[in-house]
């Protein structure tokens, strides 16, 4: 798909946005509602499938009645040439696997936010009777003020089956998907509500809880492993939220969340300091009654009791520190594990006791910097203290969305519901990205170079940049972002879009022909004979394979003929043949005229035939299938006689013809093919 | 050697992804090639075709090869072709995504050597009794192997035709080989999923067992397949023993 070409005559394709396994999306401008528009088109083979492209245009059209803030509008469904498109609103932004990527440690508030919005949007489907059953990061958009939109509602089905798939297809879904649609089994509404769970997972570690090499090792683990504890990786998770995100991906869908609406209550509420002792959700485990009784001892040294005690400690260290000392700790922790959620009780529950024994008295503003904003109001309110003002700065040691101070500083002594103003860190200095496109790339690169961006460079081809210059940037103009962190990608005009012409030796004239026409190409057909390459296959084509050409460039082929049949000719020759009376018998023309000499022939026309003395005449053929050693043909004349000869000749070769003339040789002629 | 080779285009498809062919070396080994393609617009039947005349025509210039050197010829050459493919998917854009499936088998003085890549299937009639030679490299197939779904499941899972292992997806590739016995009166199947997802293996069996020529039997199968709904590209290829130990 060209830019500028329309689609159904209707959407002008303006650049494209992306591209998926199934499909590729466009940015296209909908020539009659005169707006933007995304055009998804598949890439999927719906040639060879006519009840694929029924059942596409029937889910596609299903979810066209989904009215959501946080659903993707459906506008259009059709099919251009043999591809169906989808015409959907326009989302500027990026999807929620690059957001993840880009954004990552997200602010657990932040996390609630977006994951909020998507279950909003799944728990409406729901209640329309639309399951997504793909549910995962790629089909989510999120635009720049965070605002999450779900695409490929019921697409996901219609695209599966018939037609062999590569694994690479499959690969995006199959970190999401549910034990039992991984089996093959019906998808159902707890089969939505799995995947939502390993999306919360990815949304608060930055990554799918299963990888592996294939899409087997992948979906076999989804059967038989636990999801990795998240509060391993991050221990200041709440055990609330990592609940929500362990009952959401129980392995059998009993006991998941049986609405997604269940899960919105609980995850909402999973931040809120009630919730802070809650205990580590365990799937009742239905074969294995062992472990059942066993977990939730390891699991108590970790719960949020002793969590503010812990973390006041722990929060200050380096992220790179906190990776290598962990196990550590994990290890220390195990060992007491009986002794620290003990410990941890009592010395909280003398804590409040001396809280509310002393009445107004003074206590030490927690040391809270590092924490995440709703860790920070958890601590202050645990030390008796009131959140003041939430005031966002740039930070260049903490990280955005962390607390850098407070007001009054920590450690310091303040009266009990003293209000305490929490600093945010919005990340490092920002600066706005500008508009690059339609400059020369190199002089765009020395100057975001200089400011601390990391350039990468991709090439495109293009009719309307001139080569060097950029066509696009990954970073929209007007972007607040940090150069030091940022990595922008310059797509760049390497010039009018040319490909390398494909050795089409051994091409069939159809293949050639489809080639050329699925290129735009030009072509001249040539024949020849060849003895090694077969009849009907291209023996040569010019220019050669591999060389550059363009649409609307010619090219010849040169197909074979099969071996070379010998070309035979047949030439005819007509030869007079002069007749001449023999001189030597008089007597035996006694009753004939003598006739002599060069005008003898006319002299004589007037006699009578039968009266003269016949020549005899032997004529002789060197041909294909005659030779001088004998005759060809003998006759006797009496007249001037024209006799035609037929010539059998190969194609360019030499006969021969010889007249004799009473043993007299009197014609004696080459014939050429 | 009695040969007979059918490739049906079936009766929903609208293109025949399937390439079948047989070659000969110079010393008279016989390979039997077939691959059944994917991928996009026209590509398919680019891949199954690249990789069976390619490999077909590097055999024609080979001469005499034991069976050693054939399985290493066989795994260099399906390799090949694979970054061949690799390469032209990457080229071209109409070409992205496109594979083929590949299973050969060359005939060796009483031995069969069977290559495969991905789902399409040889079998094997020896003493009157069917037997599939080579695995699937299907998605479904590694489940079931490991017990995780019934072959019921995996006939209905909707990620039937995923592939876990084809020619042009990766820049190296895998090859499984199975070396059985070929002599008088064996057959040897290849046959691409239309035929083994249409026919039970009984079916094909006793199809092989009638008293027809290798040719007829071919067609004898693609028609039965097509009798029950023909939804994708159906092909044959079946290699009849003739001689004591083999040719």
């Amino acid at each position: 798909m060209e830019i500028g070409q329309r689609i159904n005559g209707r959407y002008r394709i303006l650049k494209p946005v992306g591209s998926g396994g199934m499909a590729n999306v466009y940015l296209a401008e909908d020539l009659i509602l005169e707006r933007q528009v995304a055009v998804k088109l598949m890439r999927y083979d719906f040639r060879n499938d006519e009840s694929s492209i029924r059942r596409f245009k029937r889910e596609a059209l299903a979810s066209t009645e989904l009215i959501h803030p946080n659903i993707v509008s459906i506008y259009d469904v059709g099919q251009e040439d043999d591809n169906p498109y989808i015409v959907m609103e326009y989302i500027k932004g990026t999807d929620l696997k690059e957001y993840i990527r880009e954004n990552y440690p997200i602010p657990y508030k932040k996390a609630l936010d977006i994951m909020g919005q998507i279950l909003s949007a799944v728990e409406y489907a729901h209640q329309n009777g639309l399951i997504h059953r793909d549910l995962k990061p790629q089909n989510i958009l999120i635009d720049d003020d965070d605002y999450v939109k779900i695409t490929d509602f019921g697409i996901a089905i219609a695209l599966s089956q018939n037609s062999i798939t590569q694994t690479n297809s499959l690969l995006g879904s199959v970190h999401y998907i549910s034990p039992e649609q991984a089996r093959g089994g019906m998808a159902t509404k707890q089969s939505d509500v799995y995947s939502l769970g390993i999306l919360l997972f990815e949304l608060l570690t930055g990554n799918v809880p299963f990888d592996g090499e294939s899409a087997v090792s992948i979906v076999l683990k989804h059967f038989q492993e636990p999801i990795p504890s998240i509060r391993e990786s991050d221990p200041h998770i709440p055990q609330a939220l990592e609940n929500v995100v362990l009952k959401a991906t129980a392995k059998e869908k009993e006991q998941r969340y049986q609405t997604v609406q269940e899960m919105a209550d609980d995850l909402e509420t999973s931040l809120s300091p009630e919730r802070a002792d809650e205990p580590k959700f365990i799937p009742v485990n239905t074969s294995m009654e062992e472990t059942k009784q066993f977990q939730p001892i390891s699991v108590d040294g970790d719960t949020a009791s002793g969590k503010t005690a812990e973390t006041t400690v722990i929060a200050p260290v380096p992220d790179a520190d906190k990776v290598q000392t962990q196990p550590e700790e994990n290890k220390k922790k195990k060992r007491k594990k009986w002794l620290i959620p003990v410990l941890l009780l009592l010395a909280t529950f003398a804590a409040f006791l001396v809280f509310l024994l002393s009445g107004t008295d003074d206590v030490q503003v927690p040391d809270v910097s590092g924490m995440t904003e709703a860790e920070a109001v958890q601590a202050l309110m645990q030390a008796n203290l009131v959140l003041g003002e939430t005031i966002l700065e740039s930070s260049e040691e903490v990280e955005e969305g962390r607390v850098t101070r407070t007001s009054p500083a920590g450690d310091s002594t303040v009266k009990e519901d003293a209000a305490v103003d929490l600093f945010i860190s919005t990340g490092k200095e920002t600066v706005e990205f500008q508009d690059y496109t339609g400059e020369p790339f190199e002089e765009a690169r020395a100057r975001l170079t200089e400011l601390g961006f990391i350039v990468e460079q991709e090439n495109e081809s293009s009719d309307t940049v001139e080569a060097g210059y950029i066509i696009s940037q990954d970073i929209e103009a007007g972007d607040e972002v940090v150069p030091e962190e940022t990595t922008v990608t310059l797509t760049v005009s390497e010039g009018r879009a040319g490909f390398e012409l494909r050795d089409l030796a051994n091409y069939s004239l159809r293949g050639v022909q489809d080639y050329v026409r699925d290129h735009d190409l030009n072509v001249t057909v040539e024949e020849a004979h060849s003895d090694s390459v077969p009849e009907g296959q291209v023996i040569s084509q010019k220019p050669e394979a591999g060389t550059l050409v363009y649409a609307d460039s010619h090219i010849s082929v040169v197909m074979s003929l099969g071996p070379e049949e010998i070309q035979y000719e047949t030439i005819d020759v007509t030869v007079p043949i002069p007749y001449k009376a023999p001189e030597e018998t008089e007597q035996d023309s006694s009753e004939e005229q003598p006739a002599e000499g060069e005008n003898g022939e006319k002299e004589n026309s007037g006699e009578p035939q039968e009266t003269r003395t016949p020549n005899t005449i032997q004529i002789f053929i060197e041909d294909t299938e005659n030779n001088l050693d004998s005759p060809y043909r003998e006759l006797e004349i009496t007249e001037d006689t024209e006799v035609t000869l037929n010539l059998t000749l190969e194609e360019g070769t030499k006969g021969r013809y010889r007249i004799v003339r009473d043993g007299e040789t009197i014609i004696e002629e080459e014939v050429e093919a | 050697m009695n040969i007979g080779i059918k490739s049906h285009i079936g009766n929903v498809r609208k293109a025949n992804e399937d390439y079948t062919a047989h070659f000969y070396n110079s010393d008279r080994q016989l390979l039997g090639i077939l691959c059944d393609g994917m991928g996009g617009h026209n590509a398919g039947d680019v891949a199954s075709e690249m990789a069976a005349v390619h490999m077909g025509h590097a055999w024609e210039s080979t001469a005499w090869m034991s069976l050693d050197e054939t399985k290493q010829w066989v795994y260099e050459e399906i390799n090949k072709e694979n970054s061949r493919i690799y390469n032209k998917s990457l080229q071209y854009k109409d070409l992205e995504g496109m594979g083929t499936t590949l299973v050969a088998s060359a005939f060796l003085e009483g031995r069969a050597l069977v290559a495969n890549v991905g789902d399409s299937r040889a079998y094997l009639l020896e003493s009157q009794t069917l037997r599939q030679i080579t695995e699937d490299h299907s998605f479904v197939n590694e489940l079931m192997k490991r017990g995780e779904i019934t072959e019921e499941e995996s006939i209905k899972h909707p990620n039937r035709n995923v592939l876990m292992r084809s020619l042009g997806v990766n820049e190296t590739i895998d090859v499984d080989f199975f070396d059985v016995e070929f002599e008088k009166g064996d057959s040897l199947l290849l046959c691409s999923d239309g035929l083994s997802n249409s026919l039970a293996q009984e079916t094909i069996e006793n199809i092989l067992l009638e008293d027809l020529s290798a040719q007829e039997k071919a067609e004898a199968l693609v028609a039965q397949a097509l009798e029950q709904g023909g939804y994708d590209n159906i092909s044959v290829l079946l290699v009849e023993s003739t001689k004591e130990g083999g040719e």
